[in-house]
């Protein structure tokens, strides 16, 4: 490397790790405010005119138990409230409150790292947008659909209904007797039980499914307002259809784990039986329905079709990806990756940086967390560990993360250590931790303890405040186990109690 | 099996969650060992498991019950709710590809079985009053219920029913072998004789689609050594015998009957098991060696072979051991046989011997000096290395392999060294004292993994000891490596247990969180 792109080399990671740190401040800025707002909105309780003030105690307890739920929520490392993909989906948001004066204009956004398909409010004029959601949807007026859906729960108010009516059913005193009587008797608690509360817990699921279409209809007005295209957005329920059929996306993973360059993982991919061991179980669905929070996707477009006089032939509402879903998708993706390593789930590791690379195959960044994941599971394999990270197979998955699901717990260490050489030599150089985490690793492997010594101590401390924590966690624990006097090792949790 | 003890998942408020990476089960209050839990065994092949748990009293005498099955992937699959009366215990959860039978008991009024469809709905049940059940039946069942043994008597016959071994009610044992269809209707039954003047016990070797093969023992008493062995085989169809045949005697020379196969496609059975001199009692003496012996269907013999331990398997076998002293000479006990498509069969077998023990000794004088008396005998077994003999299609012996582990020993119980190693071997079978845990099996793709335990927990020389160091003989696709794999826990309280084909499940309790965490580690890449 020359002396000039050295230079470059050593600025470019510096004002990265500069901008990194600047983006943490300014998230941390945009989440005490957030939470500063919940907080001042929240100051003076207004009681139900529905309650009684014994019951308007309890409400005003479970008001106050919510908030704190928030804030907590809110706390956590997993909101995003700053930077460029918040900035992205913040700008569908902003252009639906603009243009809905009934929507309190201080309502804000956050993107919550999880990677399910969801997202939520608490009804206090926040509403959060899980990242796999982002995944998911493929155009703007999906993701308008969705916001506004949420917002429409906090106009319409659906949260307070909810609690007020959960307090109601805690002061019943009729009910509370029954309850009583049945826990008195000795036989059939279980089935009385479950006789009294069912017809209750169906009215509160009709309820739950009732405020789906409202929510569903007003922020299909929302939506309107703000000039999103209306087709597009009735195609969301195409892709919660797809989510909730588990239908696979048909990922390519077999170039991605090498099939031609390792044959013996072809070989065990050629073992995978998609039915469970105890083959499919009908089960009786005709009470599904009932019990369900949210009516089914079909019936909910139907509705928002019919309210909207357009054709409601559901096949013609096919999703079409739009530009702005192409500038989200590579934010969105690593952000799934990384998400994965939060919930210390390798399998998941592995196949949302082969759904990245398959997109973006030049990505660098992906191809590091690729190889780490199998550096790691080389180790974690070797100590009959690997099981505490690797996700089990379920025919529920679509197929494609199931079939990843397989292999990753089939293949063996020598395997993942010839996967992590091949993802190596197309890497540039690893990234901090991810670098000293592998040399952890090789370190171990090649029993170069001297110099595990001088790695592990230098930067402990970085791996253990970085998502990758728990592999240093589970490496000190195995090597703790080792009568190799390694007494530099010292493992987080001992070192906590000192 | 030794450290691999099957766990009761408490009461009605444990949640079983499936959410990540591991399964788990919290509010967990207690843990019990019990008939609570269990495999669900397809075809000798882990499919999944069922906890068995109460919901609740229906009345005085009514107990509901919730089963819920997981598969082998602790995905819950399905639940059903049985009312039984109260105390029933489930022994015994089978499936045979298209129903489950679930055999309860009931010290008061006796036996059940029960088949449920994948529906989860109940398809028949069949009721056996306790004065119908034999009391050698009860007595088994109370036995494997105190020494948390799995009870297996019933076996899959293909998806149309299912096969049960039993004793009968006669003045002297004897045996009965029951099949029943999938709606737990009795369709036939096959008995020993009730004029026999032996006693006769059967276990079931081998199912296929038309046949069964059984090992019949008989003897004069219950504590006479004397015993002959029959291999017996029966049309499944219609439950008649084809043939009995006998397993030699004083004259010829007895022999033991370890295993047989049924070939339905070769139209023959493979019988292997040890022969003795003439005179010779299989209980107290020693074998001269092994023999395998085909039969057609029809019970004509097509053959013999001898293998003698001196002569013909001792140009396999080490005659020293690792630290190059001269072997000891160990009996073998074989825990199973595997049978390889490629029609190689391998003996699975421990090295055993009985020697006088210095703790025993130790044991009986201290307690004499106190003026009490000892449990402990003057003897004890030793366990010795894991063996494997392998025979080709031509019925050649080919290979014996010796697969090291740490030697153990087991204080005898005082009296029990009047015993010859032979019994002693049965004995401490019977106890689960045995170093070997069990087989996992996958007919289907070949693959058979022996587990054992090695007392040396010690990766290498360098590593400190792990939590348990489970031993793996791998025969794959007729080929046989082995493996050590160490097993280390973060909880204080940990047990392992079958997996589906190739795995090992991983439990630990959190005694704080109430929880149990439960995973699957592959045994051997």
């Amino acid at each position: 490397m020359t002396y000039g792109r050295l230079l470059y080399f050593v600025l470019f990671v510096f004002s990265f790790l500069n901008l990194q740190a600047q983006n943490a401040e300014e998230n941390k800025a945009q989440v005490e405010e957030i939470k500063q707002q919940l907080i001042d909105e929240n100051l003076k309780f207004t009681s139900s005119q529905e309650l009684n003030s014994t019951q308007n105690e309890i409400y005003k307890k479970k008001h106050k138990q919510k908030i704190d739920a928030e804030l907590k929520i809110l706390s956590s490392d997993a909101i995003i409230a700053s930077g460029e993909l918040y900035l992205k989906i913040n700008s569908i948001f902003d252009k639906i409150v603009k243009a809905n004066p009934e929507i309190p204009q201080n309502t804000r956004l956050v993107l919550y790292r999880s990677n399910d398909f969801n997202a939520f409010t608490m009804g206090d004029n926040v509403v959060f947008i899980h990242i796999g959601l982002l995944q998911d949807l493929k155009n703007e007026a999906q993701i308008a659909l969705v916001i506004s859906h949420e917002i429409a729960h906090n106009t319409l108010r659906h949260v307070e209904e909810s609690l007020i009516e959960s307090v109601k059913r805690e002061t019943d005193k009729e009910l509370e007797k029954e309850i009583s009587g049945i826990l008195r008797t000795e036989y059939g608690k279980v089935s009385s039980l479950n006789a009294l509360l069912l017809p209750r817990i169906l009215e509160s699921r009709e309820k739950s499914r009732s405020h789906e279409f409202e929510a569903d209809s007003l922020g299909l007005l929302y939506i309107k307002n703000a000039q999103f295209n209306l087709s597009d957005a009735l195609s969301m329920f195409h892709v919660m259809e797809r989510k909730s059929k588990n239908a696979s996306d048909s990922l390519n993973y077999s170039s991605f784990f090498h099939f031609e360059t390792i044959p013996t993982i072809q070989s065990l991919d050629s073992e995978y039986e998609r039915e469970s061991s105890l083959g499919t179980f009908t089960k009786d669905d005709s009470k599904l329905p009932y019990l369900a929070t949210h009516p089914y996707e079909r019936d909910r477009f139907y509705r928002l079709a019919t309210i909207l006089k357009v054709d409601t032939t559901f096949k013609t509402y096919e999703p079409k990806q739009d530009s702005f879903h192409q500038l989200l998708k590579q934010q969105v993706g690593m952000e799934m990756i990384q998400n994965s390593w939060r919930n210390k789930n390798i399998s998941e590791v592995i196949y949302y940086a082969i759904n990245f690379l398959e997109k973006n195959p030049e990505n660098e960044e992906a191809k590091q967390y690729l190889a780490l994941a199998f550096k790691t599971l080389s180790y974690f394999k070797r100590k009959r560990v690997a099981g505490k990270f690797l996700q089990l197979q379920n025919p529920k998955f679509p197929e494609d993360f199931d079939r990843v699901c397989a292999l990753t717990y089939a293949i063996s260490p020598s395997d993942c250590n010839a996967l992590f050489d091949i993802y190596k030599k197309q890497i540039s150089q690893f990234h901090s931790p991810q670098s000293e985490v592998v040399e952890i690793i090789q370190h171990i492997e090649s029993e170069s303890y001297d110099l595990l010594e001088i790695t592990y101590r230098d930067n402990k401390e970085v791996i253990y405040n970085s998502k990758l924590s728990f592999i240093l966690e589970e490496i000190e624990i195995q090597l703790n186990n080792s009568n190799m006097k390694l007494n530099f090792i010292v493992p987080k949790s001992k070192s906590k109690q000192k | 099996m030794k450290n691999a003890k099957l766990i009761l998942i408490a009461l009605l408020l444990s949640v079983f969650s499936v959410s990540a990476q591991e399964a788990s089960v919290s509010n967990v209050l207690n843990l019990r060992t019990a008939k609570h839990s269990g495999q669900i065994v397809e075809q000798n092949k882990l499919v999944g498991y069922f906890i068995f748990y109460t919901k609740e009293k229906v009345d005085r005498n009514n107990t509901a019950y919730e089963i819920q099955m997981y598969d082998d992937n602790y995905n819950p699959s399905s639940n059903f709710e049985i009312v039984r009366p109260k105390n029933s215990i489930l022994l015994e959860m089978v499936y045979n590809g298209s129903v489950f039978m679930l055999h309860f008991y009931d010290s008061k009024t006796g036996y059940e079985f029960v088949t449920f469809d994948k529906s989860g709905e109940m398809k028949g049940s069949k009721k056996i009053s306790k004065d119908e059940i034999s009391k050698w039946d009860l007595n088994k069942v109370s036995m494997n219920l105190q020494s948390e043994t799995e009870n297996i008597s019933i076996y899959p016959n293909g998806d149309k029913g299912f096969i049960r071994s039993t004793f009968t009610k006669y003045k002297k044992i004897g045996y009965e072998i029951v099949a029943y269809d999938n709606e737990a209707n009795e369709v036939w039954s096959y008995k020993s004789s009730e004029t026999s003047d032996m006693i006769e016990i059967v276990e079931i070797n081998d199912v296929s689609a038309n046949y069964l093969t059984a090992t019949v023992t008989k003897k004069k008493n219950i504590t006479t050594r004397e015993m002959s062995n029959f291999m017996l085989l029966i049309n499944l169809n219609d439950g008649s015998k084809i043939t009995e045949i006998s397993m030699g005697d004083d004259v010829s020379g007895l022999r033991s009957l370890l295993k047989s196969f049924l070939n339905e496609s070769k139209k023959n059975i493979t019988i292997v098991g040890e022969y003795y001199k003439p005179n010779d009692d299989i209980v107290k003496d020693k074998s001269q060696g092994l023999y395998m012996q085909e039969i057609s269907l029809t019970g004509e013999d097509l053959g013999i072979t001898n293998y003698a331990w001196k002569g013909d398997i001792d140009q396999f076998a080490s005659v020293t051991d690792s630290d190059g002293k001269k072997e000891r000479p160990f009996y073998a006990f074989f825990h199973d046989v595997v049978i390889s498509k490629n029609g190689h069969v391998f003996l699975i077998g421990e090295q055993f011997l009985k020697q006088i023990s210095a703790g025993g000794i130790a044991m009986q004088v201290a307690a004499g000096a106190l003026g009490g008396q000892s449990n402990a005998s003057a003897f004890e077994m030793l366990l010795g290395d894991m063996i494997v003999i392998e025979f080709d299609a031509k019925k050649n012996l080919v290979d014996f392999k010796k697969v090291e582990k740490k030697r153990t020993n087991i204080i005898l119980p005082a009296g029990m060294g009047i015993y010859g190693s032979t019994t002693l071997g049965y004995y401490i079978k019977s106890m689960g004292a045995f170093d070997y845990s069990f087989t996992s099996k996958n007919k289907e793709k070949d693959v058979y993994d022996v587990i054992y335990i090695d007392a040396n927990r010690k990766e290498d020389d360098k590593s400190s000891k792990s939590d348990l160091m489970v031993g793996v003989i791998s025969i794959k696709a007729g080929k046989v490596t082995q493996n050590r794999i160490p097993i280390n826990c973060e909880s204080k309280t940990w047990w392992i247990q079958p997996g589906k084909p190739g795995f090992i499940s991983v439990s630990e309790y959190f005694r704080k969180e109430k929880k149990i965490d439960m995973r699957l580690e592959k045994l051997s890449y």
